[in-house]
């Protein structure tokens, strides 16, 4: 594929399809260094369509731009022409309370959509960092999860319909508004975590959930994260409604506001009505001093949620960080990876999602008194050593935010299925317009 | 495209010639209850031990509506499918849709019987069926004949000598044989008085295969009814029930057996007539069935039927006298399939095990799968029947009991034979052994 | 053929390859009634046969069918295009539970129920509880997506389904997902589940396990008519409570069950729900009050409560006995599986009426009303001249009816042969070829259950004339 294709021949294009171009915006959706020739703008799902469709006939490369939080993920696009602002898809079309159910656009935020949804006491238990910027396209694209996939599972558990479209410009549909439904294929599982290569998302329909009536959080201090985990372990035993278990490295909690732990903190989140609350309070601190925790102060209601905004947020507060790393074991070997990151540098996030076995880590000074020879270097620890020892464990280690460009491949081996998932890119991407270069294994 | 479901097929004439002859054919509108759902395909024994659905109850029936529908015949390819089924009925407690499975095996096996191969087994079924089991004379001469073969050292001898080895199916079927050194029991029209005030009048099947294997527990079964104020008959005229015959498809010659008894239980002027073989009584209750076309026998098998009851139900239904002394010890129950499964009876075994001081019931695993029995099956289905029972013996291993309990003759054997396998100390009994047990340590 | 057999033979095992005509016919059904014959039967008692089994057959240039127990209820693995069908039942076992990572894998032969009673000792279960559950195989709930009644508070199969071993068209073997919950990469897991066995063989499956809840209550509400049950349902989701599962059955539901169980429903009773709350037992004992509360101020006429296992199993046994009850009322039934968003139940229930009367057959409704998922049941008589056909045209107007009302065509018994001719109504050609191009992606060819799932191009008229029709007694399916 021929990578010249100039601004004279893509502006034209789009304009003469009607897509709105944003003017002069190119520096901010620059990646690596490489600004995109334009930036269109679609307030439509057919501007949309309408804008792939010119991309695709000049084979101009097209990069998806919701928050911008994530663009930091995978490589830096091989080629980059056009970048696709999606931030004018911003709609909540349906909410259907009694249904509990909503469809919204895009290029909304997750966090305006929480405020929507708020107003029927309803939410959406999807916590990416940086809520008011991440989008619920990019957020899904992306495939990040917060804290709250420990009770409620990754954020493609709650997908039930989706719209997308395909790099020609086509507009596919997949699901549907209802929260049983296996008529077809369930192509939205394609995009959420397919960082828009395969298509980019217009449309998502999501089940809900009531607000619960109450939430608290418990917080533990313990001396390693085994002991931490043991004692989540031990509250978990009992069915109680824990929504979210994590535990942070040292140093970190102070970073959360109220929270104060010694040593690994482990936080537990419980929420439901105000009698099941009350005992998971009473048997998850119990569990906690059992495995000789000191316990801090409870969180409850406002203050615990005000906290997990946090605690999502965490090596995000300020700027996106330099570095971040997720690495995901078998759950079991949660603490054992959280240990392994310790050493390669102290002062890092270390948060362990427990149930899932997903570690975050992240520097929380925004890399900003890394030097590059530094970062160099544990890059390259990280590319030689921890990924071996990772994997052994059964586990992916995935790097974030790095500027590349030292040889590591940021995702890692693929993994078996390795040839369907370039078959996909085949089918659905045939011209490699979107994101190329930037996927797994280099899609 | 698809094509309809075959009773559609058959409604629209499409089907030339169905290949079932007589009048104990399987009945369609039996065959058309099943809407081949599925459900019944993991209760059934020989589906789970081999994966495969022409082993499966609605596999089966699959083929004799295929037969019905003259697309197959009753020939090779279908009837070894038909011969593999236990008829330990667990399909027909799981099936939705009441599909009377019990009968329309026992219909197939019937449409096989004229169209056997191989002159042996026609002589070793004809003797059996026939010449055997009708008889009760003739069974206590087999049965005295075996007991010689155990007691005059010829069977140490024979052991010794390896020669069964040479013939696998022979060494099983001998091995199989429960001891006979114990007492058998005769039905000669005695009269068992209740213990105090006589509460019951009730008759007391004897059978064929019961009182030759296992006297001692007939003669339990006296004793407990007795003591529960049971005045207890043993007509001299009844015999076999006819179900070995039913169940091997030999209809006519079961019905001509379950006459005799019929008259012999009816005119001995009883109120109820208990079993304490599972198997006989689930054939016993299904008398109406059997004579739903016998002008005839209809009425009084009707009424046969509805007197009859298994000793373990009998006895739950009464104000039992609880035993005083106890039987201390972990025992396990194996529900006899037609206990569980023909007559729906799980609760009132475990009942009378409770009511037994100091006596740990521990459940096995899968305690309403079939063992593997099956009255000839043990023999005729070697492979299938020696799996199933080494699946038990490890499941009632499993639970450390020393006792396993249950409620039919042919289970009994086949526990006692695959601990012997095994090498496992374990003892096998009725329940109404148990409770026998624990009422005779009341003395002592 | 020979050859091929031959092969088969060696990959398996004869006792494991059928090829007499007559022991065909028994791999000719499933739970519904399309019906077609294979070419041959393989059934393997490993991955590594099934990945051979495959190979084979491609190499014959023939289709494999993989095939669980057969319970499917949209013709999934019925051998339309013949050629080699593998039953996965004999890989059928529990490898491994991890009760703190409260994940199992299993093969795709062990039967739903099996997971639970194997979870149990460990206070686990597998939440998933499609009607057939006792029968109906892993690796068939995952070519369906299967769900079950309690699927309004815990999802379908692919929430529950953490990856799978599969088989691809060309024989190797693969993972896609498993324990780990974050691989990188497109989500393969995803797109397979539900995609009905076309693309890929599931050799094993790793679910997810949760805690069995401490305390289980069943409340039985009767209502004098459907308007009341839909908007206590309506309602108790309402108030924010999401109970575990909200069955509802309909007057002439309740007419055809209550002479069969003798539940003790009044005479003039128009709608029974069920609902079912559980979790812990202090918020399980306040919801089940609010659930009453709201029954009784939406006209519940009687309100029953059990929380002891053979108490609410009583509860259960009209609803369980729903189906075949209805024979009662006809000697044939055609059963539907259509969605509609909760709050349309109600008007659906009306036009339904409408399609009944325009029709002139009785249709009886038992179905989950906490997600919408109705199963209407026409009722008719194939000796009546014209009966056949009009419950068709009724059953295609409920369709229609569903997807009018923003709802789906298939709930949980899958598209397969039943409604492939119907998905037009829910999708356009764009996007069934977006869905189409998942099989090259996969290299699927026409290897795997070729000729389902999708429109064949039959007519209207066709489409009419086709046999989805269901006898008396599929209890087990709604």
């Amino acid at each position: 594929m021929s990578s010249a294709v100039s601004p004279a021949e893509l502006v034209p294009a789009l304009e003469g399809r009607g897509v709105p171009l944003a003017t002069d915006a190119a520096a901010s959706f620059a990646i690596a260094g490489v600004r995109p020739l334009a930036v269109a703008s679609p307030t439509t799902v057919e501007e949309l369509g309408a804008a792939l469709a010119a991309a695709s006939e000049l084979g101009a490369a097209v990069v998806p731009w919701g928050g911008g939080t994530r663009q930091g993920l995978g490589l830096p696009p091989s080629r980059y022409h056009l970048a696709l602002d999606m931030r004018g898809l911003d709609r909540v079309l349906a909410h259907e309370p009694a249904d509990l159910t909503v469809t919204v656009q895009a290029g909304c935020t997750v966090g305006a959509l929480q405020g929507a949804l708020g107003g029927a006491e309803q939410w959406l238990p999807v916590d990416p960092p940086l809520p008011d910027r991440a989008t619920v396209g990019g957020t899904l694209a992306a495939g990040i999860a917060g804290p709250l996939s420990a009770g409620f599972g990754l954020p493609r558990e709650m997908v039930i319909g989706m719209r997308a479209v395909l790099p020609d410009g086509t507009v596919v549909k997949s699901g549907g508004n209802v929260v049983k439904n296996v008529t077809g294929f369930a192509m939205d599982r394609l995009h959420v975590g397919g960082l828009g290569t395969l298509g980019v998302i217009a449309e998502v329909t999501f089940k809900i959930v009531p607000v619960p009536r109450k939430e608290a959080t418990v917080v533990a201090g313990f001396p390693t994260p085994h002991a931490a985990v043991e004692a989540y372990n031990a509250a978990a035993a009992n069915g109680l409604p824990i929504i979210a278990a994590e535990v942070l490295s040292p140093g970190n909690t102070s970073e959360v506001a109220g929270v104060r732990a010694d040593g690994w903190a482990l936080l537990l989140r419980v929420a439901g009505r105000p009698s099941a609350v009350e005992r998971a309070i009473d048997a998850s601190s119990a569990a906690c001093r059992e495995h000789g925790a000191k316990l801090g102060d409870l969180a409850e209601d406002s203050v615990s949620a005000a906290l997990w905004d946090r605690v999502a947020d965490l090596g995000w507060l300020d700027a996106p960080p330099a570095i971040t790393m997720r690495i995901a074991v078998p759950p079991s070997r949660g603490p054992e990876a959280a240990e392994l990151l310790r050493p390669h540098r102290t002062g890092a996030l270390i948060a362990l999602n427990v149930p899932r076995g997903v570690v975050r880590w992240a520097d929380p000074s925004g890399g900003l008194d890394m030097s590059a020879g530094a970062a160099v270097g544990l890059v390259k620890g990280v590319g030689t050593e921890l990924r071996h020892q990772i994997a052994a464990m059964g586990g992916s280690l995935v790097i974030e935010g790095w500027d590349r460009g030292h040889g590591l491949d940021p995702w890692g081996p693929p993994g078996d299925a390795f040839e369907v998932m370039r078959g996909l890119k085949e089918q659905y991407d045939p011209q490699g317009i979107l994101n190329p270069g930037r996927y797994v294994g280099g899609l | 495209m698809a094509v309809g479901d075959t009773a559609a097929g058959v409604a629209r004439g499409k089907v030339l010639a169905t290949g079932f002859i007589g009048p104990d054919a399987p009945r369609e509108e039996d065959l058309y209850k099943c809407v081949h759902c599925g459900l019944c395909l993991n209760a059934c024994p020989t589906y789970v031990e081999t994966g495969l659905e022409t082993e499966s109850p609605r596999g089966r029936i699959a083929l004799m509506k295929a037969v019905f529908e003259g697309r197959a015949g009753v020939e090779p390819g279908v009837t070894e499918h038909w011969d593999l089924c236990i008829q330990c009925r667990a399909c027909e407690a799981a099936c939705p849709s009441g599909v009377p499975y019990g009968r329309l095996i026992e219909q197939a096996q019937a449409q096989m019987r004229p169209r056997r191969r191989g002159v042996l087994g026609r002589f070793v079924a004809w003797l059996a069926y026939a010449q055997i089991l009708p008889s009760p004379r003739r069974m206590r001469a087999v049965s005295a004949a075996l007991r010689l073969y155990q007691r005059s050292g010829l069977r140490a001898l024979v052991r010794a000598s390896r020669v069964l080895r040479l013939v696998r199916p022979l060494a099983e079927a001998e091995a199989s044989l429960p001891d006979l050194s114990r007492p058998a029991f005769r039905a000669s029209g005695q009269v068992y008085p209740a213990q105090g005030e006589t509460r019951y009048r009730v008759g007391l099947l004897s059978g064929c295969v019961m009182p030759i294997f296992h006297g001692p527990t007939m003669e339990a079964a006296v004793r407990v009814l007795t003591r529960n104020g049971c005045e207890v008959h043993v007509p001299a005229a009844q015999g076999c029930c006819g179900s070995l015959n039913l169940h091997g498809g030999d209809l006519d010659g079961g019905r001509a057996m379950a006459r005799r008894n019929i008259d012999a239980f009816l005119d001995a002027g009883v109120d109820v007539v208990i079993s304490a073989s599972a198997g006989c009584g689930a054939t016993m209750k299904e008398s109406a069935d059997l004579f739903r076309d016998d002008p005839a026998y209809a009425a009084k098998a009707a009424r046969f039927g509805a007197m009859t009851r298994d000793i373990t139900e009998f006895l739950a239904s009464l104000p039992l006298d609880p035993p005083r002394a106890g039987t201390p010890g972990r025992v396990t129950y194996q529900d006899s399939c037609h206990l569980v499964h023909a007559q729906r009876l799980s609760a009132p075994p475990r009942a009378l095990m409770a009511a037994v001081p100091g006596l740990e019931l521990v459940e096995m695993e899968h305690s309403d799968r079939c063992c593997g029995a099956g009255g000839s099956y043990q023999i005729t289905q070697r492979e299938m029947s020696g799996q199933l029972r080494a699946h038990k013996l490890e499941e009632a291993a499993a639970t450390g009991a020393a006792t396993i309990a249950t409620a039919n003759p042919g289970c009994m054997v086949q526990f006692a034979l695959g601990a012997r396998e095994a090498g496992l100390d374990v003892r096998v009994c009725h329940v109404v052994d148990l409770l026998d047990e624990a009422y005779r340590r009341e003395g002592a | 053929m020979d050859a091929l057999v031959r092969e088969l033979q060696r990959a398996v095992g004869s006792r494991y390859v059928l090829s007499r005509p007559q022991e065909l016919l028994v791999y000719e059904y499933d739970g519904a009634v399309e019906r077609a014959l294979p070419g041959v039967v393989a059934v393997p008692g490993t991955a590594a046969q099934a990945a051979q089994v495959v190979a084979i057959a491609r190499r014959h240039g023939l289709p494999v069918v993989p095939r669980g127990a057969g319970t499917g209820l949209s013709g999934g693995a019925i051998p339309i295009h013949g050629g080699v069908l593998m039953p996965m039942t004999r890989l059928n076992r529990v490898l491994e539970i991890d009760p703190l990572e409260r994940m199992a894998i299993v093969e795709p032969g062990v039967v739903n129920i099996d997971i639970s009673k194997a979870a149990e000792p460990y206070g686990l279960r597998y939440a998933p509880d499609p009607s057939s559950q006792k029968a109906c195989t892993i690796g068939g709930n995952v070519a369906e997506n299967a769900g079950g009644p309690h699927c309004l508070a815990y999802g379908v199969t692919t929430n529950h389904v953490m990856g799978m071993e599969i088989v691809l068209a060309d024989g190797t073997l693969a993972w896609v997902g498993g324990r780990n919950h974050e691989l990188p990469g497109y989500d393969l897991r995803g797109v397979l589940i539900g995609s009905e066995g076309t693309l890929a063989v599931t050799t094993k499956v790793a679910v997810r396990l949760q805690p069995v809840p401490e305390a289980v209550t069943t409340i039985l509400a009767i209502f004098q008519d459907e308007d009341d049950a839909s908007a206590a349902v309506t309602a108790i989701v309402g108030a924010g409570i999401v109970p575990a599962a909200i069955e509802m059955m309909d007057r002439l539901t309740i007419q055809a069950v209550e002479p069969a169980i003798h539940a003790g429903y009044p005479a003039d009773a128009g709608a029974v729900l069920l609902v079912e709350v559980e979790g812990l037992r202090e918020p399980v004992a306040e919801e089940s009050e609010e659930v009453q509360q709201v029954c009784y101020r939406h006209g519940a006429t009687e309100v029953r409560v059990a929380d002891d296992p053979t108490l609410r199993e009583r509860l259960w046994a009209g609803r369980k006995t729903a189906l075949g009850a209805l024979g009662r009322l006809a000697p044939n039934y055609y059963l539907l599986d259509g969605v509609v968003p909760r709050t349309k139940i109600l008007e659906a229930l009306r036009r339904i009426r409408e399609i009944s009367g325009e029709y002139a057959l009785p249709i009886a409704n038992v179905f989950h009303a906490g997600d919408g998922n109705l199963h209407p049941c026409i009722l008719f008589d194939e000796r009546m001249p014209g009966q056949t056909q009009r419950s068709r045209e009724a059953g295609g107007a409920v369709l229609r009816t569903c997807i009018d009302l923003g709802g789906a065509l298939s709930g949980e018994h899958g598209v397969g042969l039943e409604k492939q001719e119907y998905m037009e109504l829910s999708f356009s050609e764009a996007d069934m070829d977006a869905m189409a191009r998942l099989n090259p992606a996969f290299g699927a060819g026409d290897t795997f259950n070729p000729g389902k799932v999708f429109p064949t191009g039959a007519s209207c008229v066709e489409l009419l004339q086709h046999p989805a029709i269901a006898r008396l007694g599929v209890d087990a399916f709604v």
